[in-house]
């Protein structure tokens, strides 16, 4: 595997990335449930994500807010519906990504969630996933020689 | 060979190896400047070293125990280098050429990010091969993309804006007045005026009640969350674009509306060259040329800045409005599919398009009250137009460089109009002084020199410029 930066191609553009890792926040995530402690990457995680999900709810009630360089709250809204399985009106999406905020809170504070609320978030993470890894994957081959 | 976790990991660590030596040889460039090869001693070669560094780690953990699990912190430094962003920021300082740098036209825009945005800034010149232009801020992202994906942080605030322009016209001054487009792109992303305008349309719920996009689907997904994503991704997109082009025509006046004329040629003119059809595309991602023309014409008249225009220039607006206006308008009427879920398709129809143009006009008001507030007194007056008619008249038309006037330095969009004016105007009257206008390279020879007096013009008015502060 060669991966050299004179093999670039020029065209490429940069896609939004989602802003937060979901290996990190779901291993901090695991950490909490166990009660275990956080280190200083993961704990700014699950802020990073709070704050993610802050600014879609934001959004949802009509102001824009920044959640990362390069990406607005109509950006951060577009990226949190491709998460969800189901099909929603603006308030299930804001009740969504407050559902979702409330269970991080709740295991920030108490280190435990039920066993439901706990497979929906890991659900969602995992959808987070899916899209993260096809960003970071989209255009690998087109871009590079091997 | 096997394909495992441990052989993977044994490839990035390699590549990151390989990318180390190829940030090395580029540090030692004649240009990069000075702040570029600290970007890449400093920045960019510490962020590979750490990112090596999680591998290493990892990859020993594998050496001794083949079940261990990847962390997640690997992992996350593995989606960083295979998104190829920190390749993509080495590759922009690689093709950075000073000799390739459209300098004259840049120091205008340099000053003007000082002046409305930041000091702090560093421009990297990327020449293109194809006719493109783009302006775009690529550390502060990929800073803050290290710092939440794996903790990396750095405390360098300097903004390196990328510039990628056509190779071939790089001393184009007649093209370069696009360049205040992708400006308006860049000011646009920093302050975030179009997510603004994007979420204040929104709040009206009767327009989602009225967009309803005709969408091929197994299941019922017809709901308000994928109307706005559908809306932010085409909507959204043709609102950035109206703000681009309303910051080059506040910023340039007439300037900018004959570039895009003059760039139009170029991408839309072979339809005609080879079918006799002059088309009108809407796309998600662009208004339609009539569309753009009419705003910006629009806008032109309200700054007050086609009034004083004298009847041929206005017909050379007129008349190019008046043809892509009677142009076809083409819909790819195809189904399109949304990145939101493999089964959903929208249709691209001339309903659909409809009901964006209509929502699309309805965010111009505020696009023109909001790109006017930013740039101050930097909006382009009648008074201005009227001293670029007369560089053209007093000076261009005689051959001579329209770098001053009345005993001043002439401003950069001054002296930008009047080339376009002479260019529209005067040829005839300037043949009679440059003696190589004729024959088979006439038209030619007549651009290159015209353009020779503009960009003596930019420079020297910059010199001037300095001596009266």
């Amino acid at each position: 595997m060669v991966m050299s930066i004179l093999n670039m191609r020029e065209d490429y553009q940069i896609n939004q990335p989602l802003g937060f890792n979901t290996h990190i926040l779901l291993e901090a995530l695991q950490k909490m449930k166990n009660h275990e402690g956080l280190d200083e990457l993961e704990a700014a995680t699950m802020k990073y994500t709070v704050d993610f999900l802050s600014v879609v709810i934001s959004f949802c009630e009509g102001e824009n807010k920044r959640y990362m360089a390069g990406m607005s709250g109509p950006e951060a809204f577009s990226l949190f519906v491709r998460t969800l399985a189901e099909s929603f009106t603006l308030e299930g999406v804001k009740q969504q990504a407050e559902d979702f905020k409330n269970l991080l809170d709740t295991l920030n504070q108490c280190g435990s969630i039920s066993d439901q609320e706990w497979n929906k978030l890991n659900k969602w993470i995992h959808s987070l996933m899916d899209i993260e890894y096809q960003w970071s994957s989209a255009e690998r081959f087109s871009r590079w020689r091997l | 060979m096997l394909t495992s976790e441990l052989s993977y990991l044994n490839g990035l660590i390699n590549d990151l190896y390989d990318f180390e030596e190829e940030l090395k040889r580029l540090s030692l460039k004649v240009y990069p400047s000075p702040v570029l090869k600290q970007f890449i001693t400093k920045e960019l070669i510490p962020i590979v070293l750490n990112i090596r560094d999680i591998f290493i780690k990892d990859k020993a953990k594998l050496d001794e125990d083949p079940h261990y699990n990847i962390s997640a912190k690997t992992k996350a430094a593995e989606i960083i280098w295979s998104s190829g962003y920190l390749q993509h920021f080495a590759w922009a300082i690689s093709e950075s050429n000073i000799k390739s740098y459209p300098l004259e036209i840049m120091s205008f825009f340099k000053d003007l990010i000082h002046e409305l945005d930041t000091s702090n800034f560093e421009i990297l010149a990327v020449p293109s091969h194809e006719i493109n232009f783009s302006f775009s801020e690529v550390w502060l992202p990929l800073k803050d993309y290290l710092e939440k994906n794996i903790g990396l942080k750095s405390n360098n605030e300097t903004l390196l804006i990328k510039l990628t322009f056509p190779h071939t016209h790089r001393h184009n001054l007649f093209l370069s007045c696009i360049y205040a487009h992708e400006i308006g792109h860049y000011f646009d992303r920093r302050n975030d005026f179009w997510g603004d305008i994007f979420t204040k349309v929104i709040k009206d719920r009767f327009i989602l009640k009225k967009f309803k996009p005709i969408l091929r689907t197994s299941s019922d997904v017809d709901n308000d969350a994928i109307r706005i994503v559908i809306l932010q991704k085409v909507l959204g997109s043709w609102i950035r674009e109206a703000i681009a082009d309303c910051f080059a025509v506040c910023l340039l006046g007439p300037a900018y509306v004959y570039s895009t004329m003059e760039f139009n040629i170029f991408s839309s003119g072979r339809q005609q060259f080879h079918n006799n059809l002059l088309m009108n595309i809407y796309s998600l991602t662009h208004p339609p040329n009539h569309l753009r023309n009419n705003f910006q014409v629009k806008l032109l008249k309200e700054l007050g800045l086609f009034r004083v225009l004298n009847n041929r220039l206005k017909n050379e607006i007129t008349e190019y409005n008046d043809q892509i206006n009677k142009s076809a308008s083409y819909y790819r009427d195809s189904e399109t599919r949304l990145d939101l879920d493999d089964t959903l398709y929208l249709v691209e129809n001339k309903e659909f398009y409809d009901v964006i143009e209509e929502l699309w006009k309805s965010t111009l008001t505020p696009i023109k009250s909001r790109v006017k507030s930013f740039l101050k007194n930097n909006v382009m007056t009648p008074k201005q137009v009227e001293e670029a008619l007369r560089l053209a008249e007093e000076r261009i038309k005689l051959a001579v460089p329209p770098n001053e006037y009345e005993g001043k330095a002439a401003s950069v969009p001054a002296i930008l109009n009047a080339g376009w004016f002479a260019r529209l105007q005067y040829r005839a009257d300037m043949e009679k002084v440059l003696n190589n206008i004729k024959g088979e390279k006439a038209d030619y020879n007549f651009l290159e020199n015209l353009n020779s007096l503009i960009r003596y013009a930019l420079y020297a008015s910059q010199v001037h410029k300095r001596w009266q502060e």
